[in-house]
C-alpha cells in the first residue's frame, strides 16, 4: 500500500524530526491519554517530557536563521537532514495536513527515558502515540 | 555448532516487589495506575498489568529461590537488591495484613517491559503498592 504521508522521520542515530500539534502540552498530553494522577501520568509524563524537553521548533528555527538562506521551509528541511526526497515530500505532507500541525526536532539521547524510541515508535502502540502528539486521538 | 551471524544482543533482568490487599484485579491494578475507563491506552495499562500479575511468586520463597539470592535472608535481600526504603515499605504493606509478592521484568520482552525494566518507579495505592526501584539501569 503507498502512503502519502508520514508524520516522522528518522536518520537512524536516535535524531527525529515529528509533527506534532502545534498547541501540545503535557496537560492535553494527558488529558487525550485518559490519565488521572497515578503511575500512568508518571510514566507518560516522562514520554512527553522524554520528547518535548529538548524540542527544537523547526518552523520557528527558520523564520529566525534561515530564511534567508533558504527560499523554502522545505528545501530547508531537506537540506540541513539530508533527507531523500521521497521522505521529505512524505513528512512535508504530514505537516501539512493540518495548519495546527508544525515540525519539531529531538535526540532521544539527550534527555530522558532510555527506550522510549522503541516504546512510542514500537509496532505496538506508535499509531496512538502519533496521534496523541497530533492531539487527534 | 550454530554461528548467529545477524546481531548479539546482550538482555538484562531486574525484579520488583508487588503489595497487594487482597487479590490483585485488573481493576485495581488500573485504578491504582490512574487510568481512565474510557482511556486509549487502556490496552497498554493491561499489558503492563499481565506482566506484573502473571510474573508472581510470594516473596519470602522468591528470595530464598532467586538466581541472585546467594543465602541472603528476606530482609538482607529486600535491603540489598532494593533499599531500606523497599524493606520499610514492605513491613509496613505486612503489619496492614497486605500480601507481598515479588516477579522479574525482563528487557527482551518486547518495547513495553523492556521500557519497565529499565525503568525505575513505585506504583503507591492504599490497596496495592508496586516497588520497582531495584528497575533502571
Amino acid at each position: 500500500m503507498d502512503i502519502d504521508k508520514i508524520y516522522r522521520y528518522s536518520n537512524g542515530f536516535c535524531e527525529h524530526l515529528k509533527v506534532v500539534h502545534k498547541d501540545i502540552t503535557l496537560e492535553k498530553f494527558l488529558s487525550n491519554a485518559g490519565l488521572g494522577d497515578g503511575f500512568g501520568a508518571t510514566l507518560f509524563t516522562r514520554l512527553y517530557n522524554s520528547v518535548m524537553s529538548e524540542a527544537e521548533n523547526m518552523e520557528d528555527l527558520y523564520e529566525r536563521f534561515y530564511k534567508q538562506e533558504y527560499d523554502c521551509f522545505s528545501t530547508f528541511i531537506g537540506s540541513k537532514f539530508a533527507i531523500p526526497d521521497k521522505s521529505l515530500t512524505l513528512l512535508m505532507n504530514g505537516m501539512n495536513e493540518s495548519d495546527n500541525f508544525t515540525l519539531i526536532y529531538y535526540d532521544a539521547l539527550h534527555y530522558g527515558m532510555t527506550d522510549v524510541d522503541e516504546l512510542i515508535y514500537g509496532e505496538d502502540y506508535e499509531e496512538k502515540f502519533t496521534k496523541l502528539f497530533l492531539l487527534s486521538l | 555448532m550454530k554461528i548467529k551471524t545477524d546481531f548479539v544482543t546482550n538482555s538484562s533482568s531486574t525484579c520488583f516487589v508487588l503489595m497487594t490487599k487482597g487479590d490483585l484485579t485488573l481493576t485495581k491494578f488500573l485504578k491504582a495506575a490512574g487510568i481512565d475507563k474510557n482511556s486509549p491506552f487502556q490496552d497498554m495499562f493491561k499489558e503492563i498489568f499481565h506482566m506484573f500479575a502473571d510474573n508472581l511468586t510470594p516473596a519470602r520463597e522468591f528470595t530464598r529461590i532467586h538466581r541472585w539470592s546467594h543465602g541472603r535472608s528476606y530482609e538482607q535481600f529486600i535491603k540489598e537488591v532494593f533499599s531500606e526504603n523497599t524493606w520499610r515499605r514492605v513491613q509496613d504493606a505486612e503489619a496492614r495484613g497486605m500480601t507481598v509478592y515479588m516477579g522479574d521484568l525482563h528487557s527482551d520482552n518486547g518495547a513495553l517491559e523492556c521500557a519497565l525494566c529499565t525503568d525505575c518507579f513505585v506504583i503507591d495505592n492504599l490497596n496495592l503498592v508496586i516497588d520497582a526501584t531495584n528497575d533502571g539501569w
